[in-house]
């Protein structure tokens, strides 16, 4: 976990503060995300989503790049999440594996930290469907930087 | 049976009336394509929808984009009416993507195997500069033609 000198505040009330932040960015409200679980210390998160049929492909699918949105959502919020709200990290690369089909609809994402290291973060996710089947597994590293305005 | 490739995808892809919900969101535009060569090019203007919390387009979508070029591109190779299910992605992003810029994607064939089709996709934006790129593999997959 980094280092820094901000105080800790609970798993429950970090939890609440993400669920209760006026500040989301356009794209979570766009994939319907919301945060369900996180863990602190094990540097792991949940997060559940809401598909939109707009997401879907000519087979009535949702198109791979968006399960890939899902994912890098999750684990990006987690290197917020696990740095205590002082770093984020921008994606530099990231790999996902699609092993089944998902409908629009209700999907979860597990996203937790390898390493976060000074210069790099590395990152694994997976996307869940309706009934707990694996859908997507992803891996991405990330640099992680100073956070400029606080969730 | 003669089927005229050029004549088909031009209809499927060239009408912005028949893109699917996923095509339409990162508002696909064709530019060209050719089925021997194996590549395709499209315009592409991300949303706000897509925005980051640096307003910068959500790396998921940026493979997003790509991702329509490159099963374009993995599609239009096969002969007949098909598809090419993305079996893994891999996408660098190289610099921001602006939301609401027009861009520039080419999705191009690597490898046409049987059993399974390799692409590359490169995404610019108008002048020239590359802002991510991706590899790919898939698998064909022939439709019924209709």
């Amino acid at each position: 976990m980094a280092e820094t000198d901000k105080p800790r505040i609970s798993d429950a009330d970090m939890l609440a503060r993400f669920q209760g932040s006026k500040k989301r960015p356009p794209c979570s409200d766009t994939l319907g995300m919301t945060l369900v679980e996180l863990e602190q210390d094990a540097m792991r998160i949940r997060m559940d989503f809401d598909v939109p049929q707009m997401f879907a492909n000519p087979t009535g699918a949702v198109q791979g790049g968006f399960i890939s949105a899902m994912l890098d959502e999750a684990m990006s919020t987690c290197v917020i999440i696990a740095s205590n709200v002082t770093m984020t990290a921008p994606t530099l690369e990231m790999k996902t594996s699609f092993l089944r089909r998902l409908m629009p609809g209700a999907a979860s994402v597990d996203a937790r930290i390898l390493k976060l290291g000074r210069s790099a973060a590395f990152m694994e996710a997976e996307c869940f469907g309706p009934e707990g089947e694996l859908v997507a597994k992803a891996t991405a590293t990330a640099i992680p930087m100073p956070f400029k305005r606080l969730g | 049976m003669s089927f005229d490739a050029r004549e088909y995808w031009q209809d499927i892809l060239g009408n912005p009336d028949k893109r699917p919900p996923a095509t339409a969101f990162v508002n696909f535009e064709l530019i060209g394509f050719d089925p021997e060569a194996g590549w395709c090019e499209a315009a592409f203007l991300a949303p706000s929808q897509a925005a980051n919390p640096g307003g910068n387009v959500q790396g998921g979508f940026v493979t997003a984009m790509l991702d329509e070029v490159m099963s374009v591109a993995g599609s239009i190779v096969q002969g007949g009416p098909a598809m090419s299910p993305t079996l893994q992605m891999t996408t660098s992003f190289i610099r921001p993507v602006p939301v609401g810029l027009r861009l520039i994607g080419r999705g191009q064939v690597v490898r046409r195997g049987r059993a399974a089709i390799f692409t590359e996709g490169w995404l610019h934006d108008e002048a020239g500069t590359l802002l991510a790129q991706a590899t790919a593999s898939c698998i064909p997959r022939a439709m019924d033609g209709s």
